[in-house]
């Protein structure tokens, strides 16, 4: 391995000075930038304070963090250690939790203060760090050092994904991974030009975000401005301001700023939306170019592996992923011959598995191809994604595991079986009652109940007895 | 139907000009927007239409919302006394 995700990212930002390479957002009148100098120091800073604190190679750290500049020097400082960041999301709940815990059981937690709260039954015994705006602080030790997680030194961070199993699955995302995707997003997908300004709003815990919106800026020289808002009054000004050139986001927050956009809407420093997470859809695509005057460029990817498509600057086609990247092979496994089928990829640097989960990396893989539980066929080169296979969906770009709601459902009593499903970006339940009851009475308590056990966007937008 | 900013009248206008909104956005029957039930749980607005309601409202009454003071909203009726509010704070600041 020649190169780790921190070593790459420090060897760049020494060669931008002062130039600023981070801007974070805290409101509308509120930008806090940071140079290359200010941020390499930094990382180098928290890295010899969390070895003081305990953390070494191979400790694995579960991150519960927003947004922030804080979020991209404690990533780069881990990894500066061999240690190795687990992502957790801010939303996730107790069936969400219960599982990254126990699967991955990490010795040290990172977590915004603020959500220290909701993490308590999972702190025992562990070290805990935390975040607010003015500080990391260490709130409690361990009494031993952690062991070392069994993990080869190409594994870079825990991702946390789903297959339709019912529950999160750890994919081993290596340093390769990252550092390839961020190349070819870049030099075949935006080819932006040092010094550009990149801005992004979605989840930096998401894989496209890491590869897109955090190591394309920091290996490229762009800036990246972080925002923690997907208000459109705010992110306009912010692109008027600081005359921002590139967004990366999701078709759904795309959709969002297209519609708020009035006629005196006028972004002139704007070239090029970068979207991924979910389906684009010929239509938005159209109507995107024709609001903003920018090119849309449309990749696919997953979080074993991203990106496995993209569009180009200057060659996007509407309804496609785009051609398929270098250094990545994909076919179609369509099995009654049909052009259809589901997407399978191999790549020199894909996820090794999931963590502590033998059976279901097995069952992802057709010999050395990765089965990526969605359907497509090519039209030409470039890569059409048609739906999934596996029993998960999409709502407002993040992946949501239809058979986990279903179980969430099930815990309560009164229910002895639901259908779940996806429908508009969002989900819809059917249950069988295991007694009778009046819906109308129940659905309150069941909504609080999925609230308590699930992420918020994954509880049902309706939910319906069985007919 | 004249505004009168401390009257009944003017501020059922208002309340029916947000549902108005409300409903078309979320394409839910204003009949549903009751005080009491709950934004998120009940009536499934999600994070990204909740801005696209608040986007919304800011050009239609001419007002800048801080999204913060909506993140703790739960009930339509605080809802509709937040931006009623707003609305009149911004009046009496002309």
């Amino acid at each position: 391995m020649n190169h780790t995700i921190a070593s790459a990212a420090l060897d760049a930002l020494q060669q931008w000075g002062n130039h600023p390479c981070l801007v974070e957002l805290r409101d509308a009148k509120n930008a806090l930038p940071v140079s290359a100098d200010e941020l390499r120091r930094r990382i180098l800073d928290a890295s010899a304070q969390l070895s003081r604190w305990g953390l070494q190679r191979g400790t694995l750290v579960a991150l519960f963090l927003e947004n922030s500049i804080d979020f991209v020097v404690i990533l780069l400082a881990l990894v500066r250690l061999k240690a190795v960041p687990v992502f957790g999301k801010l939303e996730y709940r107790t069936l969400e939790l219960n599982e990254v815990f126990e699967n991955s059981n990490p010795p040290v937690v990172i977590s915004e203060q603020h959500h220290l709260s909701l993490l308590e039954p999972y702190l025992r015994g562990r070290t805990v760090i935390s975040r607010t705006d003015q500080a990391v602080r260490l709130v409690q030790q361990r009494a031993e050092p952690a062991e070392p997680a069994d993990l080869a030194d190409e594994v870079a961070s825990v991702n946390y994904t789903y297959r339709g199993y019912g529950y999160p699955l750890g994919a081993l995302v290596s340093h390769q991974q990252y550092l390839d995707g961020a190349r070819v997003l870049q030099e075949e997908g935006l080819q932006a030009a040092s010094g550009d300004r990149m801005l992004y709003s979605i989840p930096m815990s998401h894989i496209f975000t890491l590869v897109g919106c955090i190591m394309v800026p920091l290996l490229y020289g762009l800036t990246g401005i972080i925002a923690r808002t997907i208000h459109p009054r705010v992110l306009f000004d912010a692109i008027d301001e600081l005359r921002i050139q590139h967004v990366t986001a999701v078709p759904e927050l795309y959709a969002l700023l297209r519609r708020a956009a009035g006629d005196s809407t006028q972004l002139p420093s704007l070239q090029a939306f970068v979207c991924g997470g979910s389906v684009l859809s010929d239509s938005e695509y159209h109507a995107l170019r024709e609001t903003f005057g920018v090119e849309v460029l449309h990749g696919y990817g997953l979080t074993e592996f991203t990106p496995v498509s993209r569009n180009s600057r200057g060659k996007a086609r509407a309804g496609t992923v785009g051609p398929v990247c270098q250094g990545v092979e994909c076919r179609i496994d369509s099995k009654d011959g049909s052009a259809a089928g589901e997407i399978l990829v191999r790549t020199g640097s894909m996820s090794a598995g999931y963590y502590r989960r033998p059976r279901e990396s097995r069952q992802s893989r057709a010999g050395d191809w990765l089965r990526t539980g969605d359907i497509g066929h090519f039209d030409g080169d470039h890569l059409v994604f048609d739906a999934e296979v596996k029993l998960t969906c999409k709502v407002n770009g993040v992946i949501v595991d239809l058979e986990e709601i279903r179980r969430a459902l099930c815990l309560d009593p009164d229910i002895a079986d639901a259908i779940v499903r996806a429908h508009q970006n969002s989900v819809e339940a059917e249950i069988v009652p295991a007694r009778h009851f009046a819906l109308n009475e129940k659905i309150s308590q069941i909504r609080a109940s999925l609230k308590q056990l699930l992420a918020p966007y994954k509880v049902p937008k309706t939910i319906n007895l069985q007919r | 139907m004249s505004e009168h900013p401390e009257g009944t009248l003017y501020t059922g206008g208002l309340r029916q000009r947000i549902e108005q909104t409300v409903s078309r956005i979320s394409r839910i029957a204003a009949s549903e927007f009751n005080d009491d039930v709950l934004i998120r749980e009940e009536l499934g607005i999600d994070s990204l239409m909740s801005m696209e309601i608040l986007a919304t409202l800011e050009k239609e009454l001419d007002l800048e919302l801080d999204e913060g003071e909506f993140a703790s909203v739960e009930t339509v009726g605080e809802f509709f006394a937040l931006l009623e509010s707003r609305y009149h704070d911004r009046r009496a600041a002309g």
